[in-house]
């Protein structure tokens, strides 16, 4: 009860801040200006629209995650808004657990409005919704979550400005882990192995959760693919949170 | 009052500073060469996961660089332009271009200016390092292949580059019917080898999606038809097979001009 409260609560901030309509309306028209860059493309204008479409999807996601996921921490810690909700009859680890789970709702939000204005342009150029977008959507969702755990991690310990810097540092290294695999592999006799290798394993392999060329270019997928992604995914994500909740367990408020 | 004043003041100083600017502002035609883009492989990592769009992106630039260059040559802007910035050195540096006309054997002089246009020799010299980026980014986006391999080759006669661009898509799709088809055209038209298309085509043929015209054009390639015959089969199936409204129209005005003379 008491975290359905904290969720909620979360839930009317973060769905009333200015900056996540402004991204949110931004978001919707890239979407829907994709049909008119699709024109451009030879015919392609479907493909376009769809890729285009769920890279918006995806990007605007990460900023939303950065701008408001900090902020839900930052401000409550900087504005000192954390002892009034600390005083209460609540452990901190459901502060982290009420405050995520509300944003991650907002973000549903998000994501489920965007889908539709996708949905839109694809019935305006093709004449009917793709129901095969749906499995990379929920992955971008998962990643997006992902995210902004790990933006409430690094803010609960780091300065605001340094933990924008990892968070966007995360998003990077996790698109590159297959990248830093393939180094490793191709060039076994340099240097430094140990911190790639380190870096791969630790790092979330976010590629992992990318589906989007797959499902726009109708690419066969190994079996339970998305299955095995999103129990990867939920993991790491409840991995982060568990981090997130021990570092805040033990952070000195006063 | 005062406010007002300053306002009026601060919208004539900006419009004057504007066109005083636009006044010695040079027009000019200016693609930025993809020499100075990384390439596939390096753009593919730091697309940060969307390498599709990123794909996408440069396949629309590809198209308008290709389309003000070649295709829109009655826009006096771009013709003018295009033309100034291919300097005479260009014209005369052929190296890239490895299709000769009358090195084909068997070739029928009268399909040569309709096949053959070849009014981009020169102009285009950027399209194929920019399709090869593309393609590197989304190996399974089809159109890209198609384009370099049979529109841009029509109109530049760059042979080698078209067909690796070809066997590039094959390898990445080798279940697409479409890239042996393709390859089989260029072996008989432009190699004049028709044993080799021959082959192509039946390595074509049982692939998912191939139409029922490649088993005609299989028999045609055996020698039971004319050249001309079996160019416009051959042409009438790749309008068939064809999705872009732009590449059908190019074909159609084709296929149009082989049946006059016929």
């Amino acid at each position: 009860m008491r975290l359905l409260a904290l969720v909620i609560n979360t839930f009317k901030e973060t769905i009333r801040n200015r900056i996540l309509l402004n991204i949110l309306v931004f978001a919707i028209t890239l979407i829907l200006l994709s049909l008119v860059i699709g024109d451009w493309s030879l015919g392609q204008q479907g493909k376009v629209i769809k890729d285009f479409g769920l890279s918006a999807m995806s990007i605007f996601g990460l900023l939303i995650a950065l701008f408001i996921g900090l902020r839900l921490m930052v401000q409550e810690l900087e504005q000192h808004t954390i002892y009034i909700i600390a005083s209460k009859p609540v452990h901190r680890w459901e502060i982290v657990l009420g405050k995520f789970l509300g944003l991650g709702l907002t973000l549903a939000v998000n994501v489920a409005l965007m889908t539709v204005a996708l949905w839109l342009a694809g019935m305006l150029m093709e004449g009917g919704i793709d129901l095969a977008l749906l499995p990379a959507i929920v992955l971008i969702y998962l990643e997006i979550l992902i995210i902004v755990a790990f933006a409430m991690f690094y803010a609960s310990f780091a300065s605001p400005m340094m933990a924008a810097v990892f968070t966007l540092g995360t998003f990077a290294v996790g698109h590159l882990s297959g990248f830093l695999y393939d180094y490793v592999r191709l060039y076994p006799d340099r240097g430094l192995h140990w911190l790639l290798r380190g870096i791969y394993h630790i790092a979330p392999n976010l590629e992992k959760l990318n589906l989007k060329m797959a499902v726009v270019e109708g690419l066969k997928q190994p079996p339970h693919q998305l299955l095995h992604a999103a129990v990867y995914g939920l993991s790491y994500l409840a991995l982060i949170l568990l981090a997130t909740a021990l570092v805040f367990e033990r952070k000195d408020l006063k | 009052m005062g406010l007002l004043l300053l306002s009026l003041v601060l919208v004539v100083a900006v419009s004057r500073s504007q066109r005083a600017m636009d006044m010695h502002r040079h027009i000019t035609f200016e693609d930025r060469s993809p020499q100075f883009l990384p390439n596939g492989k390096a753009l593919t990592w730091m697309s940060l996961g969307h390498r599709a769009s990123l794909a996408d992106a440069l396949w629309i630039k590809s198209v308008l660089y290709y389309g003000r260059r070649v295709i829109d040559e009655d826009n006096p802007y771009y013709a003018y332009q295009a033309k100034r910035s291919v300097d005479d050195a260009s014209r005369r540096d052929n190296a890239h271009i490895t299709f000769l006309p009358d090195t084909v054997p068997g070739m029928d002089s009268a399909l040569l200016p309709v096949l053959f246009r070849m009014g981009g020799r020169g102009l285009v010299n950027d399209i194929y390092p920019l399709l090869d980026r593309v393609t590197t980014l989304d190996p399974h986006f089809i159109m890209p292949y198609v384009f370099g391999g049979v529109s841009v080759l029509m109109d530049t006669g760059e042979l080698d580059k078209a067909e690796s661009l070809l066997q590039k898509g094959r390898k990445a799709n080798p279940e697409e019917w479409r890239f042996p088809f393709y390859l089989g055209w260029l072996s008989w038209m432009y190699r004049g080898d028709a044993r080799a298309a021959h082959q192509l085509m039946i390595a074509a043929l049982p692939l998912k999606g191939c139409p029922p015209f490649v088993a005609d054009l299989i028999e045609g390639l055996s020698g039971k038809l004319n050249r001309k015959a079996l160019t416009i089969r051959y042409l009438e199936g790749m309008l068939e097979s064809t999705e872009s409204p732009e590449i059908r129209e190019q074909l159609a005005a084709v296929v149009a001009q082989l049946r006059k003379s016929e």
